[in-house]
C-alpha cells in the first residue's frame, strides 16, 4: 500500500491485481490520495518584502563579524554535514566504546567472583586466630584462678607460731 | 510545490554587491543557473557570495513556506528561515560536494522548526482558540455567528483548513517535517531520507503511518468535501 501511494513505479504486476480485486484496499488507497488531494489547500502566505533587507543586514553583520570558531565548525559538521561520513565514524566510535566496556566488565566480574572466594578464607583464618586468642586468654584466666587459690589454700593450711 | 522565484524585486540590481560589499570576490559575470547547487556552494565557499546570494533567491520562499507550515506563525516562520540561510553562509566552508545542496538546507531547516515546536509547545497549546467554548476570562463565546450561505461556507472551509493544520502540526516531529517535505516541498522520499538521515524502507514507513493517521483524523472532511462536489 505505501508503494502504491508514494511509489507506484515500484508496485509489482501482482500488487496491482491484488488492488483491482479488493475493495477495501481500493477504498483505502483512494482515500489516502483524497486526503492528500484535499491537503493542498494549505497556501503558505507571501514572504514579507522586509525579508530580504533583514537578511542582508545580518548576513553584513555575520561577514563583519568573528569567524566561526573551531568548535562551532565542528558542532554544524556533525549536525548537518553528510549521515555517509559520520555513519562509519559513529559506529567505529560505538564499537571501540562496547569493546572497553565489555572489558572493563568483564575484568570486575572476575575480580569481584575471585574476591567473594578469597574473603570467606579470610575469614575463617581471622577466625580461627580468633579462637587461638581466646583459648590463650582462657588459659591464661584459668592459671590464673589455680594460682589463687594455691596461694589461699597454701596460707590457710600453714600453722600459725603465734 | 512551492514556486522558485527567480528574480524577486527587491534584488534587481547588482544582488552580490548587497552582500559582498567591500570584500567582493573578483568574479566575472557568472551565469549560476547552468551551476548545479553543490557546485555553487563550493564556489561559495571559496569565497563567491554572489552564488550565495542566487541560492538565497531560489530558495527563500520554499524555506520560508517549510517554516510557516512547520510553526504555523508567519512572523517567526520568517525569522526561522532567515536562521537556516545564516547558518548556511556560516558553515559554507564546512559544505561537501557529496551532500546534496537541498538535502543539507532542509536538514538546517528541520532542525530549527523542530527545536523551535519543542520549545513552544506549551505556549502554543496556551493560545489555542476553541469556537464553540466560552473564554475563561471574560465569559463570552467568539464572535463568530453569521446567517449567510457564503459566510457558512467559508467557515466549513475554514474549519476544514484549521483541522489540515492541526493534524500536521499534531504528528510526530519526524512524521510531521516528512510530510511537509513529500506534500509541499515536492521531495521524494528518497530525498527526505537522507535529510531526517533515515533508510528508503523507513523513510518509505514513516511518510505512510503518517498518511495513514492523517486520513483517519480527516476522514470526516474528506466524506463532507466528496458530498459536496
Amino acid at each position: 500500500m505505501a508503494d502504491l501511494l508514494l511509489d507506484p513505479q515500484a508496485v509489482s504486476t501482482e500488487e496491482r491485481r491484488h488492488l483491482a480485486e479488493c475493495a477495501e484496499c481500493e477504498r483505502e488507497l483512494a482515500e489516502l490520495r483524497q486526503t492528500m488531494e484535499m491537503m493542498d489547500e494549505w497556501v503558505a502566505p507571501e514572504v514579507n518584502p522586509f525579508f530580504d533587507a533583514k537578511l542582508l543586514a545580518r548576513l553584513r553583520a555575520e561577514q563583519q563579524g568573528q569567524p566561526a570558531g573551531f568548535l562551532e565548525r565542528l558542532k554544524a559538521r556533525w549536525m548537518y554535514g553528510s549521515n555517509f561520513r559520520m555513519q562509519p565514524l559513529m559506529a567505529g566510535a560505538l564499537a571501540t566504546i562496547l569493546v572497553l566496556s565489555g572489558g572493563a566488565y568483564a575484568d570486575l566480574a572476575w575480580q569481584h567472583a575471585h574476591q567473594f572466594q578469597e574473603s570467606a578464607t579470610v575469614r575463617d583464618l581471622q577466625s580461627l586466630d580468633g579462637n587461638e586468642q581466646v583459648f590463650q586468654q582462657l588459659d591464661t584466666v584459668d592459671q590464673t584462678v589455680d594460682q589463687q587459690d594455691q596461694d589461699s589454700g597454701a596460707s590457710s593450711s600453714s600453722p600459725t607460731n603465734d | 510545490m512551492a514556486t522558485i522565484v527567480l528574480n524577486p524585486p527587491s534584488f534587481h540590481t547588482a544582488p552580490s554587491e548587497r552582500l559582498m560589499g567591500s570584500h567582493a570576490h573578483p568574479t566575472a559575470m557568472v551565469d549560476w543557473s547552468t551551476l548545479s547547487d553543490a557546485e555553487i556552494m563550493l564556489r561559495v565557499s571559496a569565497g563567491e557570495d554572489a552564488g550565495f546570494t542566487y541560492l538565497l533567491e531560489k530558495y527563500r520562499r520554499p524555506i520560508v513556506s517549510f517554516m510557516f507550515r512547520m510553526v504555523r506563525n508567519q512572523a517567526v516562520a520568517e525569522e526561522l528561515a532567515q536562521e537556516v540561510f545564516l547558518r548556511v553562509y556560516r558553515s559554507r566552508e564546512s559544505y561537501r560536494a557529496e551532500a546534496k545542496f537541498t538535502t543539507w538546507l532542509y536538514r538546517i531547516a528541520t532542525n530549527l522548526g523542530v527545536n523551535y515546536a519543542r520549545d513552544t509547545r506549551y505556549e502554543r497549546a496556551a493560545q489555542n482558540i476553541y469556537l464553540d467554548q466560552p473564554d475563561p476570562e471574560t465569559g463570552t463565546t467568539p464572535d463568530v455567528a453569521d446567517s449567510r450561505p457564503t459566510i457558512e461556507l467559508e467557515m466549513v472551509k475554514d474549519e476544514r483548513m484549521n483541522a489540515i493544520r492541526q493534524h500536521v502540526l499534531a504528528l510526530p516531529e519526524r512524521q510531521r517535517a516528512a510530510v511537509l517535505m513529500h506534500k509541499y516541498q515536492g521531495m521524494d522520499y528518497k530525498q527526505i531520507g537522507e535529510v531526517l538521515k533515515l533508510s528508503e524502507s523507513a523513510t518509505k514507513s514513516l511518510l505512510f503511518r503518517a498518511y495513514q493517521t492523517l486520513r483517519e483524523r480527516l476522514k470526516d472532511f474528506v466524506a463532507k468535501d466528496e458530498s459536496d462536489k
